[in-house]
Formats: C-alpha cells, structure tokens, sequence
C-alpha cells in the first residue's frame, strides 16, 4: 500500500528527529547574554525616541557614540556634522532641535543615518549598515551589552578644575567659579552668574528635564564635554576627556582616580585645599526660635549641638554627601512637624535617621562598617535603644555652654548667628579628644578562659596585645576617638551590656553554663559567647588568622 | 518450537531453550545475590534515585500493559460486544500473569518483601496513594485469579464450581473495571506529591487521569500485539470461534484504541494549555515530550483509524506494537526521565544490566507460564462440553446451539 | 437484572459505606502545627562549616564511623546529601558578592505535614506532637516510596542491607530527648557558635524576627520553613538567598499530603459511581439485545405469516381450478358414456 509507505517514512523521520533530541536533551536553550563586566562599553546609546509616540514596529537601535565619534574625527568631520547649532547653542539630539512628529523623526534618522553610511560606502570607506538591512541597526539581542558608569567631580578633580591655567577666572573675579557656575534669571531668561551662591549642578539640572531647565545629562554634557573639545581644538594636550569612554568607561575612572592620587600627593600638605564658599567653621546647630512660638506654654527645647563643619569637610568627598538637595541649612525643608519640601521628613529624624547617609547619626553608623571598627560594632544590636547618655556626646547640656550663669535652649538658639558660630567655635576647641582607657598596667596581660574547658585545653587570651591593636585602630580617627574618651567605652565591645568598669562582670555571669531551650531571645549560651566574640571580630575585621576552623590556633586540644 | 504433543523427541537445545536457559540462570544467580548482599549490589538505585526499572518496567508499565483484561472483558459482557468474546479468555490470562509478575518483581525491589501484605494487615497508611495502589492490585489480582479459574476448572473437570464462577462473570467484570479504574489511575497519582521533581510537562493535576486513559490504549493495544503473537506460536490451540473472530477483534480494538488514543492526544494537550505550560514545549525535553506525544500517541492513533478504514490488518497489528512502545516510554518518561529532572546529570539513574537482567527474566518466565497454560487449558478454544454462558432466571439462551450433553474427558479429542 | 439483586447490591454499598470510618483526608484543613512542637533554628550566619554538629549527631545515635573524620573540612569543597550512614550534612557556598563562605547544614525538617508520612502506605512516619517525625522501623517494607515523595531528598536506605534494610534519617533526637538523655539534639549542644538553637517553634519564629530587627542588613527577611511545604520545623536564616544554598525556594506553601488528597478522593467516587454506571450499561446493552431479538422474531413472523397466506390463497385456487376441471371431466365422460350408451341400442333394432 503506497499510503502505508509514505507513512512509514514520515515515522521514520519523527523517531529520527526524536532521537536527535534526545541526544540533545542537555543542550542550553539561546546563547547566554555577554556579561558587561567583560565586552561592555559606556557609548552604547539606545535610540528608541519613537517609543513615547507609539508602539515600536523593530527592536530599538544600539548606537555606538564614540565609534562614530573617532571615525568622524578621523574624517575631520566635528559635532556640528550631526548636531545642529542654533544661536551658537549645540542641540544635543540628533539632527533636530526638538522633537517633531513621528514620521518627521522617523525620517530624521533614516534619511540622515542610512544617508551618511551609503555616502561613506560610495567613498570606499568602512562604514555602518546600508539601507535595506534594517536588523543590523534594530538589533534585538546586541552582542555587547552598555557598561556606562556614572560620572562626575569629586573633591579632587573639582579642585584640579579650579587649579587649572587652561581656566582662566573671568575679569572682575579671582577665582574661576563664573566658568561653570551659574544662577538663572527666569525674568530676564538669562543665565548669569552669582558669587557666594554656587551650588551643585544637580541643585537645578535634575534628572530630567522640566520646564525648560536642561536635564543633568544635557547641562553637563554640554557644559562639560564642549569645553574639553575647545581645549583640544585649541591644541591643548591635557584637554581632559570628551568622549563616552573617557568619563563613563571603568578604564578611564580607574585611570582618573590614579592621576587624582598623584597629584594629591604632589601637593604641598597631601590634601586637597578647602573649598572657598563662605561656608562656616564652626556651626551651632540649634532649633528654630520659631518653632516655640505658639505652644502654649511648653516651649521646644533642644540642647545645642556644636558642629565642626570645617574638620567634616574633610570626610566627605562632595557637599552633597550632606546638602543632599541644596545648602541652605536643613531647618529650611526638614522643619519641626516635617514640611512636603522635606518628604515630610521632620527635624528630628533628618539629623538621626540611621538608614540615611545625609544624617549625622547615619554616616557615623555607616563608619561603624569600616575594617577596624566593625569588629565590635557589627554586634551591637540596632534595636536597642540608644542610651541618654549617647545624646550628650553631641547634645551638650545648657549647663555646660561657656556662657557665665548658663543659658536655656530658648535663650541659646536666640542667639545672633555670629554669637553662634563664636560659641560653637569655644565648644569645639574645648572638647578633648584623647581616647580614655584605663591603665594599661591596671588591666589583666592575658586571661585564661577556662570555664567549659573539656575537649580542649583553657586558653590564652592576650588581653593586653589584643586592647592595643584595638587603640591602634582607633588612632587618627577623630570620629572614634572622639566617641571612645571614656575610659571604659573601649572595652564594651567585648564586655557589653554592662556599665563600664575597670572590672567588668565576668562572661558566665549572664552566659549560662548549657545551650538548653531558646527561651531568652538572642543571648547565647557560654559556650557560643564565647566563642562568637572571638570569631565575629575576627571576621568582621577581616583577619585570616586565626580562622574560625582552626580550633588548635586558640587552644590545644587535651590530649587523650 | 518443541512442544510436548509431537511425537518424536526433538533436542532439548534449541536456540529458544537455550536463550531461556541463560536468562534463567542469570535470573537465579542475580536472585541470590539481591537477597544475599541487598538492591545496592545489584541495582543502581540511589538515595536520589530509589525507584528504578524495576518500577518503571515491572509495575508501571506491567499494570499498563495489564489493561487488556478488563478492557476486554468490559467490553464484552459490560459493553454486551459478543464478537470479542473468544478475546476474552487469553486477555484475562494475559493480565493475571502480569499482575502475578508485578507482584514477582515487587518481592525483588521492595526492601522487606516479606512485610507486603502489613498495609492490609498491620496498619493501614490510607493518606497513601501507594495503599490504594496496593489494595486495589491485590484485590484485583484474586479478582483475575477468580476470572482464570474457570479455564482451569474447566481443565480439571471441576464443573460445579466452573458454573457457579461462571455465574457471577458479570459481578467480577465489573469490579475488575472499578479496581482497574482505580489503580491504573492512583499509579499516576502516584508522582501527584512530587510537582518538584517532575518535569512540567509531565507534571500534571490529570496524572491519574492520563494514567487511566492511556491504560485503556495500552490494553486494547496489547490484546492485539498479543493476539498476533499467539496466532503464530500458539495457533493450534485455537478453535474455529477464535479463529473466525480474531480478525473482528484486531479490527474492532483497533477502531477503540484509535478514539481512546485521540482522546489522551486531547486531554494531554488540555494538561499543557491549563497550567500555561507552552514555552516549555520549546526546550530539549519538550522535544522528547513531543516525540512522545505526536510520534506515540498521535501518530498510532492516526494509524490505527486508517487500518480500521481500509481492513488493514498489518497496519492495526504493527501500529499496536508502536502504541504498546509508546506506553512503556511514557511510563519510563514520568518515572526516569522527567523524575529528578533538575538533578545534575552526574546524578541521573540509568539500570543496570542486573536490572534488566531481572525483568527480562521475569518477561520470560511469564512467557513460559502463558505457553504452558494456553497449551493445556481452554483460552483459546471453547471447551465443547461447558456451556460459556449459565443463563439467569428468565433469561433466553445465548447460544442455543451448544450442546446439553457431558461428554466424558477423552485427551485425544481435544483441540481442533 | 432482577430487581432483588438491584436492591441486594444497594444494600452492600449501604453496609460498606456505614463501616467505614470517617475519611479524614489529609488535605483540605490547613494543619498549622501542634502549637507547642519544637523545632530547631539555624543562622547561616552564624554557621563557620566546623563540622561539628555532623559529630554531635554521629555520636549520639551511634551511627557508623565516616569515611573521614570529621574535622576534615577538605570534605566541604564538594555538595554532599545525606545518606543511610550520616543524618545530616554541612555544605560550603562561596557565593559572588557575599564576603566569605556560607554554610548550611541539612538534615530533615521536620514538615508540620509531611509528605513522607502521608505518602507511607503502612503508617511508618509519625508527625509527633513534639514535633520530631519518626520512622518505625516494626512495620517498613521498605517500598521508598517516602524518598520519592520528599520534597526535601532526606530519607536514605540501606541499600547495602540485603534483608533488613532501614529508612534513616534525622529523628530530632526524639528518642534520646523523650527519654531524657539529652535536653537538646546532639547537633544542637555541639554547635560552638549557637547557629542552631532548640525551643518552641513559635518561639523560634519570634526570635528569628527579634534578630531581624537587631542586625538589619545581615539577614534576607524571610524564615526558610516558616511556610514551605506548609511549614517545617527547622528553620533557616540567612543573608544570602536561599537558592544560593542550595535550598528551592519554588516548592510553594502547599503542604504534601494536599497534593494527592485530591486524587484519594476521587477513589470512593469510583467505588460508588462505576457499580452504577456499569451495571446501567450492560443493563441498556442488554436490553438492545433482546429488543433486537424481539424485533427480529417479529419480523420472521410476519414474514412467514406473509408467505404463508400467499401460498394458502395459491393453493385454494389452483384446489378450485382443479375441482372445476374434475368436475368438468366427470361431465365429459358422462356424456360420453351416454352417448355411448344410446349408440349400442340403434344396432340392436334391424
């Protein structure tokens, strides 16, 4: 039967195919996307400006800027080759100055793109994609996938900026600031510029742009990047970075970062010169004397807090670490009840929230993460209520201001700003920043830890050695060491949750003898205790040795 | 083939001897040494792989296969289709042997065999789908037992309790359909507890379901694969009925194999569309899914409508082979293929030779009962001195040209 | 069928339904667990991959001595699973990103509803109210149907036991605590840093959020166990995801035994249902038969009735035809011999 044989034959080939499946049955499904990490580049610009009009026919475009840069270049060809000048103003979208209609810009990119790749093949030279292969543009999967890094100034490249001859300051002004720096007149729609008010770019040029105020990404491209390629015209040669690469690549900002670190130590004190804003020394923070008013009778009291704003200029690397939104003084958005201008984020919770890097009580916890200091820090529970004494590292009691007689909080915050500043100047100056401890000679050289010693012999603990590498660590660093004065605030990263003492409760005093049933939340047992303090620090502080797996290495085991 | 009516003595070594013979006395040796030093010496069962072909052959797919009993014996006294009736008898031996075997290979896989009966006896885990597998096996295999021992009785001369067995046909064939309904499907329910280690495809909320169904194809397809058989080794053995009804019956099980295999295709493709299950249809095991699918089960389907349509008796017998493949491979696909699919392939399971030494062991020695019965008792000959059918009160006879009188038992004129 | 054997089957289904006990399916109530169960909780943060906890628990259930010792920590560079010799095992996971190794140690977890007990077809699992699930070794065919089912891969066999062979794994320690050797599992009392902690499951429960509160930031908000599979009883912290352990975090909240009750419930539907269904087939496949038969005889008779009463009106009239033929024939000759007879009496006359 010849219908019985053409079957035959088409299940010949389906147990054909299957077999070949099934020999390929561990066969990975697509090719896995390249990591950035390996073949990525900062250029790759997606062009997909019809997506906000309708709803795409192809895949967006994967335009690589900085090829067609260098190739342009190599050509002699500059910007203005596709973007158009307008008022001598550069329009940084792509052949136009503001978005049309769909098709208009359909046919900007077409027309202009495929126009130029095919005049470039018609002159022999390598070029782009020509008209008709519309995939190799609107390419769904792109081999290489964007690895653009964010850029920007630090303190250092900030102060190269203000350093550099290639700026010149303007007539009438010392410093260069005018160059960049700018105010804007929306009345007389003119950018000009202000002394003792430059901020941060991002202040105004946001993520996006509104209302007619150029988006962060436009202002400093066009302020940034056309400068640099003016210096390179001109035939500077440390003309500073003008395409994608040279800012947002990883290359380039670890090469950036190492040319920073060596002109810092070229300097004559190894640091970087402060920045002349005006800003003050020394501030007293205060509350609103406003703030007070119609309480009917029970006025807001908030001791002072003097604030040494010159020494944390330092730990920063940009104002906006704390001026996350503008300078103005914090009071101004975080108010007493929290205002909309501060996402109702009131006064109080501005200066301590722990999670925020902006507030005081945040950074100093986020110091708490470093090598040196996470070893006792990382184990102090967070949700623990800070003790009142802790406030009174900052918060200093009326009674202790250098005002003769002592002033109230009303009184104090009444002050004129210049009395202010001179008060919080005396504080600080007062303040002493030796860390405390207790004699060295008053304090154990090793203990032995011999409770529980059973499999293993009691060990060693170098008591001593171990409070001086402690201090060591601490050294240098006026955060910690301001927060350590006290004698026995030191030793409570390992005998905590007691008052400070020369001699503190010994472990097995809360540590009970038995791991038995978890009843009393996270206290552990002797045993772990014991073995956690040691082990965490070391871990946390990033010590190879000893390894928390080398038992023999903290005590030798009995020999049976 | 030496069989024991000719009367000049052939050697005892011919190749089919022989070949038994191996498989005997490997079956022996792995017996001893399964029982001596435990499963792991002689299987490649794991703590990650504890079911192996042991459970995918011998059980699933010999309960699977198993099917042609009641699907014939439903169809012919249920269903009231009398041409299948000289069908009847070899799918119900057919079946009883196969589940005797399943119990067989129990005794090997299972770790305490002796414990076997204690669901039943000691204590009852009834949250267990396996409990349910097992009760209903066991009381379907007395159930098969009690269906087989009319051709025996009939072989002893026994005819009262012939008669009364036969009286209360109708009573066991439908509770063989209940327990078959019921097992068949609980032995998919089976991996209902396991969504994690089954692959989505196979994973389904209608596994009991598929199970059934497919065991209904699987049956009718074995009664003809096993029809096929017989008439070529066994074809004196059967008598004129048989002779004139087996066409009817490859036919006729061919045309309910074919709906019953279109209405799996179907429901299988409902369990992909209800749990979204598509894009998995994609990747290499949706490919072996869909050889499985299209070439196993929509294909013999496809096959078998048109051996049906044109009296295409080669085309029904080889596509029943293909359909009886098909079911095995899905058996093998739910329980070692797609099982421990996210396993790395370092620890996938593949049996060992002893494995299948064992169940091709246990294959053969159910051949050999088969052939030794179907050469002594009437499966595939009526015997002419019993009435097939003890009519009720008030009932016509069905067959009135049976004869009323006994003959008295005369060997020589036995068979036709 | 005849009615009384209609009635006689009712009767039986009536009599076997009214022996049965009442089918508490496992599945369909949402079991939250015996509310003071105990269970055990474990920090991946905590855990520094000593390997301890694998002694512990070898010592005190005696089990065989491994292949290396336990201090040996090159063991950790492979994954491990439990076995019929080891009850739980710890594995290493160096995890991008994270700053050192992770540990996680693996044992039984002690399902508020597990899917070994339910899939056990003779009631070997206990779920004890203590919280521990233990297997019975008195009864165990050793079918593995359990190893199949959990979702987990603990339960290991013996497969080297030829006619004994035991399903082995963690048993919490049930039988040392309940009879007093030991207050804590034997992992738990030998863990040097406490990353395992005995007590109340609910009191673990709040102390594992007590500790996400303490140490923000060092813990993945979520408690491994707390509804996986319907809930366990040990449980897992840890500040990297679970998947990156090894642990699957796509098993769902539905306990085991909910997965196949479903199925179970539809057997005493088939019990109840095909008797009918069945018996109503045969019943109408019968009943066409003898409507056929009846119908068939039917028309043979009417058949024969036909004929027969077209030969009966063919013979009546060939039997007139013949009567008036004879009838005719007798006149014939009659006049024949008539005529003969005055023929002789004119020749008698001269």
């Amino acid at each position: 039967m010849v219908k019985g044989r053409r079957l035959l034959g088409l299940a010949g080939i389906l147990l054909l195919s299957g077999a070949a499946s099934f020999y390929g049955i561990q066969a990975e499904g697509g090719k896995e996307p390249l990591k950035a990490a390996e073949t990525g580049r900062p250029d790759l610009i997606k062009i997909d400006t019809l997506a906000a009009y309708q709803k795409l026919e192809l895949p967006p475009v994967t335009f690589s800027h900085d090829k067609h840069t260098k190739a342009l270049r190599q050509d002699k060809q500059d910007c203005t080759t596709c973007h158009l000048v307008e008022n001598g103003k550069l329009s940084l979208a792509y052949m136009r100055r503001k978005n049309t209609q769909a098709a208009a810009l359909k046919e900007i990119y077409h027309a202009n793109c495929i126009g130029c790749h095919m005049e470039m093949a018609a002159a022999g030279k390598k070029t782009g994609p020509p008209d008709g292969l519309c995939r190799a543009c609107h390419n769904v999967q792109p081999q290489i996938a964007v690895a653009r890094l964010d850029a920007g100034l630090n303190r250092v490249s900030h102060f190269r900026h203000i350093d550099s001859k290639l700026i010149p300051a303007d007539q009438n002004d010392k410093d260069n600031c005018s160059r960049c720096h700018h105010e804007y007149d929306p009345k007389a729609k003119k950018t000009f510029y202000a002394q003792g008010q430059e901020e941060t770019c991002r202040d105004c040029h946001l993520a996006k742009e509104k209302k007619g105020v150029k988006s962060l990404k436009q202002a400093a491209h066009l302020q940034c990047v056309l400068c640099h390629l003016d210096l390179d015209k001109r035939g500077v040669k440390d003309h500073g970075p003008y395409d994608c690469a040279g800012c947002h690549g990883a290359a380039a900002q670890a090469r950036i970062a190492k040319k920073n670190q060596e002109w810092v130590a070229a300097l004559p004190n190894k640091e970087v010169p402060r920045l002349k804003r005006g800003q003050p020394d020394a501030v007293l923070i205060t509350h609103d004397p406003k703030w007070g008013e119609g309480r009917a009778g029970k006025p807001f009291l908030m001791d002072p807090v003097a604030f040494d704003h010159q020494a944390h200029e330092k730990y920063s690397d940009n104002c906006r670490v704390c001026h996350h939104a503008s300078l103005e003084a914090c009071e101004k958005c975080h108010t007493l009840m929290g205002a909309k201008d501060g996402e109702f984020i009131n006064f109080a919770q501005a200066m301590h929230s722990l999670s925020s890097r902006a507030s005081c009580l945040g950074c100093h916890s986020g110091q708490q993460a470093a090598a040196n200091c996470a070893g006792c820090h990382n184990h102090i529970s967070k949700s623990c209520r800070l003790e009142d004494a802790s406030c009174r590292q900052c918060h200093l009691l009326s009674a202790e201001t250098a005002i003769p007689g002592g002033a109230s909080p009303s009184q104090i915050s009444a002050l004129k700003p210049p009395q202010k500043a001179a008060l919080a100047e005396t504080l600080l100056r007062a303040r002493n920043l030796n860390p405390g401890t207790y004699a060295l000679e008053d304090l154990p050289e090793t203990v032995e830890i011999k409770d529980l010693a059973n499999r293993f012999q009691p060990s060693e603990f170098t008591h001593r050695k171990h409070l001086a590498a402690l201090l060591k660590g601490i050294k240098g660093n006026t955060l910690a060491e301001y927060f350590h004065r006290d004698p026995g605030a030191i030793c409570q990263g390992c005998h905590h949750y007691s008052p400070p003492a020369k001699e503190p409760p010994r472990c097995s005093n809360c540590h009970s003898g038995e791991n038995l049933l978890a009843r009393e939340s996270n206290r552990p047992a002797l045993l772990a205790a014991l073995h956690r303090q040691c082990m965490n620090c070391h871990a946390d502080m990033r010590l190879e040795k000893p390894a928390a797996t080398a038992c023999s290495e903290c005590h030798q085991e009995k020999q049976k | 083939m030496a069989t024991e009516n000719s009367a000049v003595r052939k050697s005892l070594y011919t190749p089919f001897n022989v070949v038994v013979g191996v498989i005997f006395l490997a079956g022996v040796v792995i017996t001893f040494l399964r029982f001596t030093k435990g499963l792991g010496a002689v299987t490649n069962l794991s703590d990650n792989n504890p079911w192996g072909m042991w459970i995918s052959f011998d059980l699933l797919c010999g309960v699977a296969l198993a099917a042609g009993g009641y699907t014939t014996s439903a169809a012919c006294y249920v269903f009231g289709l009398k041409r299948y009736h000289s069908a009847v008898r070899p799918a119900i031996l057919t079946a009883f042997l196969s589940y005797s075997l399943v119990v067989v290979a129990l005794l090997y896989d299972v770790g305490r065999p002796w414990r076997l009966p204690y669901p039943f006896l000691v204590q009852a885990g009834t949250t267990s789908v396996l409990f349910e597998v097992g009760l209903c096996v066991m009381l379907y295999l007395t159930t098969l037992f009690v269906e087989w021992l009319p051709a025996c009785f009939e072989w002893l001369g026994f005819q009262k309790p012939r008669d009364l067995i036969i009286r209360i046909t109708l009573v066991l064939t439908i509770l063989g359909v209940i327990l078959s309904t019921m097992h068949q499907s609980s032995l998919g329910a089976l991996y209902l507890i396991v969504p994690s280690k089954l692959h989505p495809l196979w994973y389904s909320m209608y596994l009991p379901v598929f199970f059934f169904v497919s065991s209904i194809a699987a049956g009718l397809s074995m009664v003809i694969f096993e029809g096929t058989l017989s008439h070529h080794y066994l074809h004196g053995r059967m008598d004129a009925a048989y002779l004139r009804e087996h066409d009817d019956v490859t036919l006729g099980f061919a045309k309910g194999a074919a709906m019953v295999l279109a209405l799996y295709f179907m429901i299988k493709v409902v369990g992909i569309a209800i749990d979204n299950k598509w894009n998995y249809l994609l990747t290499g095991y949706g490919a072996w899914f869909l050889v499985e699918l299209l070439g196993f089960v929509a294909l013999p389907a496809f096959l078998y409508a048109i051996a049906v349509r044109e009296q295409n008796l080669k085309l029904a017998k080889w596509t029943s082979v293909l359909t009886v493949l098909g079911i095995i491979l899905n058996r093998f696909n739910t329980s070692l293929v797609a099982f421990n699919w996210q396993l790395p392939p370092a620890d996938r399971y593949f049996p060992s030779w002893m494995e299948i030494a064992i169940s091709v062991y246990l294959l053969t020695l159910g051949l050999l009962v088969f052939r030794f019965i179907a050469n002594r008792m009437p499966i595939f000959y009526e015997d002419p001195r019993y009435r097939q059918h003890v009519p009720h009160e008030g009932e016509e006879e069905e067959r009135p040209e049976f004869t009323e009188h006994k003959l008295r038992r005369h060997p020589q004129t036995f068979g036709h | 069928m005849l009615r009384r054997t209609f009635l006689g089957l009712l009767g039986a289904a009536g009599v076997g339904a009214a022996l049965g006990k009442p089918a508490r399916a496992a599945g369909n109530q949402h079991f939250t667990g015996y509310p003071e169960s105990f269970g055990v909780l474990f920090d991946a943060t905590r855990c520094i991959g000593c390997r301890s906890c694998e002694a512990g628990c070898n010592k005190v259930n005696e089990l065989p001595p491994p292949p290396e010792p336990f201090d040996d920590l090159s063991v950790l560079k492979v994954k491990r699973r439990t076995h019929s010799w080891t009850y739980t095992v710890v594995n290493r996971y160096d995890i991008p990103g994270a700053p050192g190794p992770v540990f996680k140690k693996w044992q039984c977890n002690h399902c508020l509803e597990p899917a070994c007990a339910s899939s056990c077809f003779v009631r070997a699992f206990t779920k004890t109210s203590q919280g521990a699930v233990t297997w019975d070794g008195t009864v165990c065919v050793g079918c593995r149907y359990c190893m199949i089912a959990c979702p987990f891969e603990i339960p290991t066999f013996e497969f080297k036991e030829p006619l004994t062979p035991r399903i082995m794994k963690c048993t919490l320690c049930y039988p040392l605590i309940t009879s007093g050797k030991l207050t804590v599992p034997g992992c738990v009392g030998a863990c040097p840093v406490e990353a395992l902690v005995y007590g109340k499951r609910r009191d673990l429960l709040q102390i594992a959020s007590e500790r996400f509160h303490a140490f923000p930031g060092r813990y993945l908000n979520h408690i491994y166990g707390e509804h996986e599979m319907g809930g366990t009883n040990w449980l897992y912290l840890a500040g990297v995801p679970f998947r990156a352990l090894g642990m699957r975090e796509d098993l769902g909240e539905v306990p085991a035994p909910e997965l196949t009750s479903g199925a179970l419930a539809g057997v005493p539907l088939v019990a109840a249902a095909w008797p009918v269904l069945l018996t109503g087939i045969y019943a109408i496949s019968k009943r066409k038969d003898k409507i056929a038969r009846q119908e068939t005889a039917q028309a043979v008779a009417r058949a024969v009735a036909q004929i027969q009463a077209e030969a009966e009106g063919k013979l009546k009239k060939a039997m007139t035809k013949a009567e008036a033929e004879k009838k005719a024939a007798i006149e014939q000759e009659v006049k024949k011999a008539l005529e003969k007879a005055a023929k002789p009496q004119s020749r008698e006359g001269e």
